[in-house]
């Protein structure tokens, strides 16, 4: 089918779903009262007070394909509401805490994935062995241990127990420089980063420092999925003709392993990479919540519940819906790079 | 009589599955002489793809060797393969004894072209010569003038590739994402051999075909590129696991009679193993026939097409189907090797069947001129 | 023939599958894992039926509650005695683990939670079970158009990650609904009736799918009808607001099990046996039922005890974050939920009020730990092709 057709031919195929993302939020959205729903259109705080109107003039009241139209066109100019946990509108309060949601998430999952496979074919080349116990019982503890509480304990164990790596996502000396003192420029967002561009690697070494415990949490959590997928098509590939003949060849183990069976284990785990970053959408949420890291997903989490008895909904639903459309990318990408990988896809 | 570079003795192998133990191998006996095709044939179970592995000493786990010894003679002493050490068999593997593998589909990885898979071998094995020619061919360049600006560098870290492989810098250099381009020569001259092999193989167009991947080539062309792989490298003993089973039968006779042409020009002894009696007729010199787990009888093809000596052997040659004669089979099943009979393993399927049958395994005796079989009728 | 022949020929023909179960439970006792894994659930079902006993409820109404002990903010460590008069003649005497904020016994909530965790995990994958099983059949035996507008469904529905939805859910859904597992499960089954006679009269697959969508719409409106308003037969459970969580999980969990179902039925649609039975004129019930089926609902079982295991964790994360169960239900993650204010307030010495965390949270860690062990082991077991070596 060759490449170029494939990914067309993918990309064609995300569209529905896409709309089926759109679709289903909008159906959530239905469920809300119109009152609630009145936020979605909102775009600053004084709006609050003209609410009735509102809902009179979005129909708020009457058909659904009405609201729909109107909805999805708020939507395609980028207004999502107004978020009052956030103090803003929408997709502002978004794009201010994303840089701290993409940091923790740009250190924890390559982290997963290049820790989770090399386990993964240790677990396999040692089957039932001690490392493949050792591995899998690991692993499987982190996978059953409640995100919430893996995080609570590390800080309980790491910070007030023995003061190494503190939670939150800057120390004192670091928040006043960036937030306070004016000299601070954003290159990135991303504090590790601009740290070093802006001079002061000791910030950079602040935020690393910081990020210890969360990034520990999340790849503690997400892990197990990677070395059992790894794992197991490992097995899989080293049963294989194609094993035996390279053994045949003359090569060493390691050889074979790294060569042969490695590459194509990797493929079958490449799908999982999709999983991988559901499971990091969710982690992210509860552990910025434990870690007090101000990005997107305690800012959901506050806006769902806890910060008092209203929930925001436009938060709710902007962080939801911006879920979906990552999600969906991601598999597009993964897929994409699987197909260029697999030369039976790639070369049809 | 030629001498022989390959000895089984007493050969015992042994399964640990979870319903048992399966003996599969209890003492397998057969020589291969330079030079010569040996037949391995028998049903499927008896063991024949077994006794190959076990050749290369690759049987996979939960098989493992109980006794016995694999002798292989390449100059004259000889070693025993089972008792070798492992760094060793990875030399003699490739290079001195080889394997065409029954299925080319799952023989050959799809995540590599088939000149990436050929090429693997012979960098395996030959890596001084093609060291050399790529020195010699830098130095053409150089001297012709077409050389690139880091031509002195490659030159430099190629010939301490063929004094010091195992020095540090190599170590370093290797790793360096960019800087490591320098293997490119070797692998394209390891390439060309793998083109060269490809027509030797008779395939079309062998610069296009080293570039495709496994599942972009008919069985056949893939069967050729699984030979290329086993001859890249000249072995003295090539050992074919039914390299023909899985092919379409037109496909069959080109396959065989390759095997024939380059057996001549390599001169390797092969060793053919096979459930076709046809094929046995065509290829061989000799032929082993085995049952369950051991080799009944040995000699050569035309000796035993013509006199067949043991039981089973007569049963299969009585079994062929012919037009006109009613079909005849032999009675019984073959056994499970988990619980194998006492004593000689067809004789509850034998019509000769003595009471000493029962009880104690028949040794293998020369009951001809050079005519081997195991069986008390001949004791 | 007599009925000792009868019998034999019975015995004979189920043997292979008593020799195959033989083995499997072979496996299992040799798999540690497993073994641990069901030693865990089993302390936990203990817990779950001597509830009662172990931790007697203030008020047999509403044994979910726990009781307070005043309603002091700072929490006592185990061991402190009960103040409460009241509480006290009911036979409590010492807090074993100690009180959480507001003087709620830690040791009450743990016991009681066992029991809402079952009662979460069994009901949620129940239910998600049903549903996923029911459309991944039909997605995967009819194909074509079917499955085209199920898989989009499905697809759509995992487009989120579980817990987002689940919170968006959580906060849509109005209070005022109850769940009436009655009326699922009764349409499922007219559902089914419906397939399954609608082949012996040897209909179309669509006609026979859009003869049970029309059936299950019709029993909908008639039952609703005939009751008034939406059917309120809910079971003797007094759920709270746990409704809520329960209904969300139950909607975002079902597309894994149509995934796997579809898959299943996908891969074994083609093999030879399924092509024999339809050659000598089985009925496609039939074929799914017998023979599809029991092939394909290995992976289900997997999946099924690993996602016990992730559904209360879900559950508990969304009793954390505070949308979940209310304050003061038995709910192991409700009673975590209070570390978030000392979190948000700043974080000072966690290890003072160690017990209001830890305790909890290893319950729902073991219970986790226990399906998850029980989970991987029956992969291990029941994948075939792993079996034999």
């Amino acid at each position: 089918m060759g490449l170029r057709e494939f990914v067309i031919r993918r990309i064609l195929l995300m569209i529905p779903t896409l709309i089926g993302v759109v679709l289903l939020i909008f159906a959530v959205t239905q469920l809300f009262t119109p009152g609630q729903r009145a936020t979605l259109y909102i775009t600053s705080e004084k709006q609050m007070s003209r609410i009735p109107d509102i809902i009179r003039q979005y129909h708020l009241n009457e058909s659904v394909l009405l609201q729909f139209s109107d909805w999805f066109s708020q939507v395609l100019q980028g207004n999502l509401g107004y978020s009052r946990t956030g103090g803003g509108p929408v997709l502002q309060v978004m794009l201010r805490k994303l840089p701290a949601t993409f940091e923790l998430v740009i250190w924890s999952i390559p982290i997963t994935i290049l820790l989770g496979t090399y386990l993964g074919i240790q677990s396999a080349v040692h089957r039932d062995q001690l490392p493949d116990h050792v591995t899998r019982t690991v692993s499987i503890i982190g996978y059953s241990l409640p995100t919430f509480w893996l995080g609570i304990m590390l800080i309980a164990i790491f910070f007030s127990g023995l003061g190494w790596f503190p939670p939150e996502r800057t120390g004192a000396q670091a928040f006043n420089y960036i937030y306070l003192s004016g000299h601070w420029r954003y290159y990135t967002g991303l504090l590790t980063i601009d740290g070093l561009l802006n001079g002061q690697p000791w910030i950079s070494l602040d935020v690393l420092k910081h990020m210890v415990l969360p990034t520990a949490t999340l790849v503690t959590i997400q892990i197990a999925l990677i070395i059992r997928v790894m794992r197991s098509s490992m097995l899989e590939a080293l049963g294989k003709g194609y094993v035996t003949a390279a053994k045949a060849k003359g090569l060493t183990n390691t050889q074979v392993i790294n060569k042969h069976a490695r590459r194509n284990a990797l493929i079958p785990t490449m799908t999982v990479a999709g999983l991988l970053t559901a499971g990091v959408l969710t982690g992210v949420t509860i552990t910025e919540t434990v870690f007090n890291i101000d990005g997107l997903g305690r800012w959901a989490a506050v806006a769902a519940g806890g910060g008092g008895t209203v929930p925001d909904v436009p938060a709710v639903l902007g962080f939801a819906l911006f879920a979906g459309i990552v999600y969906v990318i991601t598999n597009l990408i993964v897929d994409v790079l699987y197909a260029y990988i697999d030369p039976r896809i790639r070369l049809g | 009589m030629t001498e022989d570079i390959l000895k089984i003795e007493d050969l015992r192998l042994n399964f640990y599955t979870y319903e048992g133990v399966v003996q599969a191998l209890d003492g397998v006996d057969l020589n291969l002489r330079r030079g010569e095709t040996l037949g391995i044939v028998g049903e499927t179970g008896c063991g024949k793809s077994v006794t190959g592995l076990s050749v290369l000493v690759i049987v996979p786990p939960p098989g493992r060797v109980e006794g016995g010894k694999v002798l292989f003679s390449p100059k004259g002493r000889p070693i025993d393969l089972l008792r070798t050490r492992e760094a060793i068999l990875r030399r003699i593997r490739g290079e001195f004894v080889s394997m065409i593998f029954q299925d080319p589909r799952s023989a050959l990885n799809p995540v590599y072209t088939a000149g990436d898979q050929i090429s693997e071998v012979i960098l395996n094995h030959k890596r001084k010569e093609l060291i050399q020619r790529a020195l010699e061919r830098m130095d053409e360049e150089i001297k012709s003038g077409r050389a690139s600006f880091l031509a002195g560098y490659y030159k430099k870290i190629y010939e301490k590739m063929l004094s010091n492989p195992r020095a540090a810098t190599l170590q370093i250099l290797s790793r360096i994402p960019i800087v490591r381009r320098y293997k490119r020569i070797l692998n394209d001259e390891a390439k060309k051999e793998a083109v060269n092999m490809l027509r030797i193989m008779r395939i079309p167009d062998p610069e296009r075909v080293v570039d495709m991947y496994p599942h972009e080539l008919s069985g056949g062309m893939a069967q050729r590129v699984v030979i290329a792989i086993a001859l890249a490298c000249n072995p003295e003993i090539l050992i074919a696991d039914e390299p023909t089973t899985n092919l379409d039968v037109t496909i069959q006779l080109q396959i065989l009679h390759l095997i024939k042409e380059l057996k001549e020009k390599f001169a390797s002894s092969v060793i053919y193993v096979t459930h076709d009696m046809g094929i046995i007729a065509e290829m061989c010199d000799r032929v082993a026939v085995m049952y369950a787990g051991n080799v009944v009888e040995l000699g050569k093809v035309l000796e035993i097409f013509k006199n067949p000596i043991h039981p089973y052997t007569q049963g299969l040659l009585e079994s062929i189907p012919r037009p006109g004669v009613p079909f005849i089979s032999i009675e019984g099943t073959v056994p499970s090797l988990i619980n194998p009979p006492k004593g000689c393993r067809f004789h509850n399927r034998c019509r000769y069947a003595m009471d000493i049958c029962t009880k104690v395994k028949p040794e293998m005796v020369e009951a001809e001129k050079d005519h081997f079989v195991e069986c008390f009728l001949h004791q | 023939m007599s009925i000792r022949s009868r019998w034999k020929e019975f015995r004979l023909g189920i043997k292979p599958t008593l020799d195959e179960l033989k083995f499997t439970l072979r496996r299992i006792r040799r798999s540690p894992l497993s073994i641990v894994g069901m030693v865990l659930i089993g302390f936990f079902v203990a817990i779950a039926i001597f509830a009662p006993i172990l931790a007697p409820p203030t008020d047999p109404h509403d044994p979910f509650s726990i009781f307070h002990d005043g309603y002091g903010p700072t929490p006592r460590p185990p061991g402190s005695p009960v103040e409460d008069s009241y509480v006290r003649d009911l036979g409590w005497t010492t807090h074993y683990f100690g009180t959480a904020e507001g003087q709620l016994d830690i040791y009450y909530g743990c016991i009681w939670g066992t029991q809402t965790a079952f009662r979460i995990g069994l009901l949620v994958v129940a239910v998600s079970l049903a549903v996923g099983l029911l459309t991944g059949c039909l997605a995967g035996y009819y194909g074509g158009v079917i499955d085209e507008i199920l898989m989009r469904f499905t697809d759509i529905v995992l487009a989120f990650p579980g817990l987002i939805l689940a919170m968006a859910l959580v906060i849509a859904l109005p209070p005022a609904w109850s769940i009436d597992f009655g009326f699922v499960g009764l349409a499922i089954v007219i559902f089914l009736a419906l397939i399954f006679i609608g082949r012996s009269k040897k209909l179309q697959g669509i006609w026979t799918f859009m003869l049970a969508v029309l059936g299950f719409a019709a029993f909908g409106t008639l039952y609703t009808w005939v009751l008034g308003t939406p059917p309120i037969w809910v079971q003797t459970l007094n759920l709270g607001n746990l409704d809520k969580v329960l209904i969300a999980l139950a909607l975002v969990g079902w597309p894994s099990y149509t995934r796997v179902i579809r898959g299943e039925i996908l891969r074994v649609r083609h093999e030879d046996y399924v092509e024999a039975a339809r050659a000598v004129g089985c009925s496609d019930f039939r074929i799914v039922v017998r023979h599809i089926l029991p092939n394909a609902i290995y992976s289900v079982v997997i999946i099924a005890s690993l996602d016990i295991g992730a559904i209360v964790l879900t559950a508990a994360a969304l009793s954390f974050l505070g949308i979940g169960a209310p304050v003061g239900y038995a709910d192991w993650g409700q009673m975590i939920s209070f570390a978030r204010n000392w979190i948000w307030a700043g974080i000072e010495n966690p290890w003072q009020y160690w017990y209001t965390f830890t305790i909890p949270g290893l319950f729902i860690f073991v219970f986790v730990l226990g399906w998850n062990l029980l989970g991987d082991a029956f992969r291990d077991i029941l994948d075939p092709t792993l079996r034999r070596r």
